[in-house]
């Protein structure tokens, strides 16, 4: 995958950790997975179609989700309640529309976050990289999967 | 003077973030009222004094847009300023905006400095007018 597509994700990531969690944390450095499980137990997936496809997963501890969403709402969570989930939507959601504006390629929509909670696998596209990018707070890691492809027509175009 | 600001967006979570930001920007407030679609939020803007509204494009039941095409054709609220929030923020987007006359836009995520610039720059004209 184009490093043009993983750059937006890494200062996006950045971008909202610093405007609305405030949360210190630590970005790593982007690698690449091997599998598809996801590395924890909630995932929230995005999906993107149009001149760029594929999907973008957060993946996060309940520890952390609660840290996170904590920090965005202002109020002290404890339970991964429906709001709980809902913000974890929110915090993906917010990544991956601020990185899809710096994508070079413009016609690109984002679906809205879908939020899986247990033990389960995520249905990368198949053919496709995924990039991880890892993350850290002082409490533990999560991580950011990329896996997008540029479609053949903008392809073309260049 | 402080405003009054109506939150229109059926994500609860948005909302709150929306409402800590805005108290953490410094604005003076009034009310903050929330609604969880374009319909609930023409319904409240019946009920309640309205300085600012800030909307959500996509919500259920009635969307950000067809909810301003609305407010623009009533005598009564076409005077209101509406600020959509969005994490879409292609210029298409922007400029389709405009044209339909949505005074500004704030692009997810945001901080309450941002907050305060774009919602004085609407609010501050909006009362000279008054």
């Amino acid at each position: 995958m184009d490093v043009k597509y993983i750059n937006p994700f890494i200062s996006s990531i950045q971008n909202v950790f610093d405007t609305m969690i405030n949360v210190p944390f630590i970005l790593g450095k982007p690698n690449l997975k091997q599998d598809n499980m996801p590395l924890f137990d909630i995932s929230s997936i995005i999906g993107l179609t149009g001149d760029v496809s594929g999907c973008v997963v957060l993946s996060l501890p309940e520890v952390i989700a609660f840290e996170l969403v904590s920090a965005l709402t202002g109020d002290e969570v404890k339970e991964l309640d429906r709001d709980c989930i809902d913000a974890i939507g929110e915090i993906s959601n917010m990544i991956a529309g601020n990185a899809k504006k710096d994508f070079p390629a413009h016609n690109t929509s984002i679906s809205v976050p879908s939020v899986v909670v247990g033990k389960h696998k995520v249905n990368y596209p198949s053919g496709v990289p995924i990039i991880s990018i890892p993350c850290g707070t002082s409490l533990g890691r999560l991580v950011i999967d990329v896996a997008l492809k540029e479609n053949a027509v903008v392809a073309s175009r260049k | 003077m402080p405003y009054n600001i109506l939150i229109v967006d059926d994500s609860s979570i948005t909302r709150m973030v929306l409402k800590k930001t805005i108290s953490m920007s410094g604005i003076p407030t009034e009310s903050i009222l929330e609604a969880d679609n374009g319909r609930e939020g023409l319904e409240i803007l019946k009920q309640h004094k309205v300085d600012l509204i800030l909307a959500d494009l996509n919500m259920p039941e009635m969307n950000g847009l067809e909810m301003t095409q609305q407010i623009f054709a009533e005598e009564s609220f076409c005077h209101i300023p509406v600020v959509v929030v969005s994490t879409e923020a292609s210029k298409t987007r922007i400029d389709m905006l405009q044209s339909q006359g949505i005074q500004s836009f704030i692009h997810k995520p945001f901080t309450p400095e941002v907050i305060r610039k774009v919602l004085l720059s609407v609010l501050e004209p909006a009362q000279s007018r008054d």
